[in-house]
């Protein structure tokens, strides 16, 4: 039937996503000014309040408002610090993963052929591959660190760019007015920048935002295991590594930057699913 | 003696729902099918006639449209007042669909023997080696060479003409009173249209079954229809006998869709497309939807919808310029 | 079919061999290769003897081919810290994980197979608003993290079921639901999208207009065919699962090749790790020439 299947759902009123929107702002204001909002010094040691409950529970303090870890630290300051690592990683990894996969996804859509092939293949095998080894590895070999974990990261983000801008190159090379361009006689770099770039920019600001949620979560697990950023840098999944052990008795040392990473996370992909919805009702896929 | 009519569309209006708005589909149209009849439903895609079909099976796409209003009755029941579990009990049963496109009305990843047992299980009870013997007699009827075989293909294994062929053996397998064939050879190639719609008519014939065929080619409903309704931006302009449509036809739409099919017994060898577009369901103004594409449209044509008006015979038609009232 | 499959099986075998020329350029160009494969006690005259077997005065390539050799006869070298050949580690390691992300492939799909379909089946209502959030909750909340609040509900709290190690199947519920947890989110947006491009089919309108019942129509006819998307993807999913087991062992202190990996990286043994890895590889590859290779059974247009 050609008339409805054109025809979309009654039109539904498209709300700001605001607490996504909220979150997702407050938490790049944290990570930017977390020198100066946090209560106390992230890596100071304070044997005499180690382990402090925090505020809600018996025994809590206002002085340390989500308790303090085994060597005393206040968790607040070290989840405000903490942020600033997680969206640092983060970012390092999509402006790496993101231009090289851009740029090859690019070349492989609009070369075709031999090139295309080769890139595909060799993204499949990087999104086939557990980064969590790769890293295991390099933590081994070279040393875990900030780097190495945005380098890990980066090397599995490039294959989903690369993928993404492959697909929207060959739908978009098929169009009549890079046809047009290409009778009036531009070059393929020419094209790619003028005229196919520009409409995969909706996708790309989609893809990165919803990459941004799955890369805190690898980071923080990569670091949990001690292959990602090392002690004693106020990292969320080392928290909740060091917490680990006091499971029993101290629940929050590694309950609180979990709740951190759910929350940031959570608006992050909130916030990229409407974008998606909004923007680019095509990439439903990804 | 005229047959009683077995299915009684009334005034019947369907809304569409797009992200331009509601737009009235089909609105307000009326026609009958009588027993043993085949009735062609004949307009451009974006007429309304296959969200017309759906409605009747009560399977048009919701939310995306609704009954807006009228009546629908089979054998005297309203089917808009039926439950679902009711409905359901009517499908397949007492009315049964044969769908534009064989190449994708079937489940590609069941055997053509499940999906036929399926009907006569559901229908008529049948299990076992008794459900196949029927399914081979159905596949028989319907002249595909090899039944037993095609029980046990695939659909990717069988060709187009050979899917429709299941299709309606489906349809069938329920001894349906009604069938509604939309656009069932618009996916064809030429030759086994020919032979499908034959096949179709001999059925019809054969078992006296109502038919709804629903078409944008005036050749096949010179081979399969007895009736022809006319329909353009979601209403009814003609109703007619088959060989009145083609001898004297009335409304201008019709005559246009005349001038416009290519036929090799006319000597002129000259096509005349309609101009203009079909209106779009989301801009429809009142008046005759026709109007503007219309030679003959008179100022009253786009302020009022003219009503039916007689033109001959058993020819119904909705033009201001023709008929009396 | 079948030069279908030796593509694909050329394919594994080149990501096998990628994975290792990365594990191995790694090992022998960062530092001092000999400290990373010979116990720090071990005599100058072993590391001579390591020198001269490995061939490590020679050009990268001759010391690979020494490798590889040694790798197709079993040889991952010794592990450094307990002496034993890493591949009997990493061998007898291995099962438990498989068992164990078996287990929690089965639950995922338990779980969001019903809630993907459903969403799909009741668009816009309520099953469909729980399947996106339930979608948007799996893929923010870190699996490790998913682990610990179990341990703390279940284990230390409720005392219902143990918090680590093997035994009973009671050891296996809360790792393999973790494990599920990590996946059940994109299975239910892959079914959800896949499904209702299926119900959008004209077959399923032929469904519904045979008189079928919506249960039928939508559990038989479109969850058949929403299913085939979902199977190529599981050797990926079986990927990811097994990726996360590494997390989720060491959180359940569950003695599994994650688990080994995760010792060796805190003691530097690198043999031992180098080994795991190829074996993560090896597994993850052939389960995807695996699913590869059944996909006919449930689509029979691949079959022809």
């Amino acid at each position: 039937m050609s008339l409805a299947a054109g025809v979309a759902l009654p039109p539904r009123g498209r709300r700001l996503p605001w607490v996504a929107l909220t979150v997702v702002a407050l938490t790049i204001l944290v990570a930017a000014s977390a020198g100066w909002i946090a209560p106390h010094d992230p890596e100071a040691i304070d044997p005499i309040n180690a382990t402090l409950p925090p505020v809600f529970l018996d025994g809590g303090t206002s002085d340390y408002l989500l308790g303090t870890d085994r060597l005393g630290r206040d968790i607040l300051s070290r989840i405000l610090h903490g942020a600033r690592l997680s969206l640092g990683v983060a970012a390092v990894a999509l402006a790496l993963g993101g231009s090289v996969g851009t740029l090859l996804g690019l070349i492989a859509g609009y070369r075709g052929g031999w090139a295309d092939a080769l890139i595909m293949r060799l993204a499949d095998t990087f999104l086939a591959f557990p980064s969590v080894l790769i890293a295991l590895v390099l933590a081994v070999t070279v040393g875990p660190g900030f780097w190495v974990v945005a380098l890990v990261l980066g090397l599995v983000l490039w294959a989903r760019f690369a993928r993404l801008v492959r697909g929207e190159v060959l739908s978009w090379k098929a169009r009549d007015f890079v046809a047009l361009a290409r009778v009036a006689g531009a070059g393929g770099p020419y094209i790619v920048l003028h005229h196919i770039l520009p409409n995969i920019v909706n996708s790309l600001v989609v893809l990165c935002t919803l990459q941004v949620g799955w890369a805190i979560v690898v980071e923080a697990s990569l670091t949990f295991l001690g292959a990602g950023i090392p002690p004693p840098a106020p990292t969320w999944g080392g928290m909740v590594a060091e917490g680990l052990d006091f499971i029993e008795t101290a629940w929050w040392i590694s309950v609180m930057p979990g709740v951190a990473i759910l929350v940031v996370v959570f608006a992050f992909n909130l916030l990229g699913d409407w974008l998606r919805d909004w923007l680019d009702p095509q990439l439903r896929s990804v | 003696m005229e047959a009683a009519p077995l299915l009684e569309v009334e005034n019947l209006s369907v809304d569409v729902f797009g992200e331009r708005g509601v737009g009235r589909a089909v609105d307000g149209i009326s026609f009958t099918v009588r027993r043993g009849e085949a009735l062609g439903l004949i307009g451009e895609s974006g007429s309304g006639k296959s969200l017309t079909c759906l409605t009747v099976m009560r399977l048009n796409p919701s939310p995306s449209t609704r009954v807006a209003g009228g009546m629908l009755r089979l054998d005297g029941n309203d089917l808009l007042r039926l439950g679902e579990d009711e409905m359901r009990s009517y499908r397949g049963r007492r009315i049964a669909m044969v769908l534009q496109d064989p190449m994708a009305a079937l489940n590609p990843v069941f055997r053509i023997g499940d999906q036929i047992g399926e009907a006569l299980a559901l229908h008529r009870g049948l299990r076992g080696a008794g459900q196949e013997k029927v399914a081979l007699e159905l596949l028989g009827r319907l002249r595909v060479p090899d039944p037993a075989r095609t029980l046990r293909s695939f659909p990717h294994q069988l060709s187009g003409g050979m899917r429709q062929r299941v299709v309606s053996a489906i349809a069938l397998a329920g001894q349906p009173e009604l069938l509604i064939a939309d656009e069932p050879t618009t996916a064809l190639d030429v030759t086994v249209q020919a032979a499908y719609l034959g096949l179709l008519r001999q059925l019809q014939r054969e078992s006296s079954l109502a038919v709804l065929f629903v078409t944008h080619d005036l050749g096949a409903i010179a081979r399969v229809c007895d009736r022809v309704a006319v329909m353009y931006g979601g209403r009814i302009v003609e109703v007619a006998d088959v060989g009145t449509v083609f001898r004297a036809p009335s409304h201008p739409y019709t005559q246009a869709l005349l001038r416009s099919m290519p036929d090799v017994t006319r000597r002129s060898d000259r096509l005349d497309p309609i101009p203009g577009q079909p209106p779009s369901v989301f801009a429809r103004k009142q008046g005759c939807p026709f109007a503007p594409r219309c030679g003959e449209a008179m100022p009253r044509c786009v302020e009022e919808m003219p009503p039916e008006r007689s033109a001959g015979p058993g020819q119904v038609v909705r033009c201001w310029a023709r008929g009396a009232a | 079919m079948l030069p279908m499959i030796a593509s694909r099986a050329l394919q594994a075998l080149l990501t096998l061999l990628l994975t290792s020329v990365v594990v191995f350029v790694l090992a022998r160009t960062s530092g001092n290769p000999v400290d990373l494969v010979l116990p720090p006690e071990a005599t100058a005259a072993e590391r001579r003897i390591f020198i001269e077997r490995n061939g490590l005065d020679r050009p990268l390539p001759v010391q690979y081919a020494v490798f590889l050799g040694g790798v197709v006869q079993g040889d991952f070298g010794m592990s450094i810290r307990t002496r034993q050949p890493a591949v009997d580690l990493v061998l007898e390691r291995l099962p438990r994980t498989l068992i164990l992300a078996t287990a929690g492939l089965f639950i995922a799909l338990v779980i969001s197979v019903p809630i993907g379909v459903l969403a799909a089946a009741r668009r816009a209502g309520f099953w469909d608003r729980f399947g996106q959030g339930f979608a948007l909750l799996g893929q923010s909340v870190p699996a490790f993290w998913l682990g610990i609040v179990l341990i703390l509900v279940f284990s230390v709290h409720l005392q219902w079921l143990p918090s680590s190690g093997t035994g009973g199947w009671r050891n296996y519920v809360l790792p393999a639901i973790v494990l599920g947890w990590s996946i059940s989110a994109g299975v239910v947006r892959l079914l959800r999208s896949s499904m209702l491009e299926v119900l959008g089919t004209e077959f399923i309108k032929l469904a519904r207009a045979k008189g079928l019942t919506e249960r039928r129509v939508i559990w038989k006819h479109a969850l058949w065919n929403a299913l085939i998307p979902v199977i190529t993807f599981i050797g990926f999913m079986y990927g990811v699962i097994i990726a996360s087991a590494v997390v989720v062992e060491v959180v359940f202190g569950w003695p599994g090749l994650g688990y080994l990996a995760y010792e060796s990286t805190l003691w530097r043994d690198f043999p031992v790790l180098q080994c795991a890895v190829l074996a993560y590889t090896a597994v993850i590859v052939t389960i995807n020439l695996l699913v590869d290779i059944c996909y006919g059974l449930i689509d029979p247009r691949v079959r022809a």
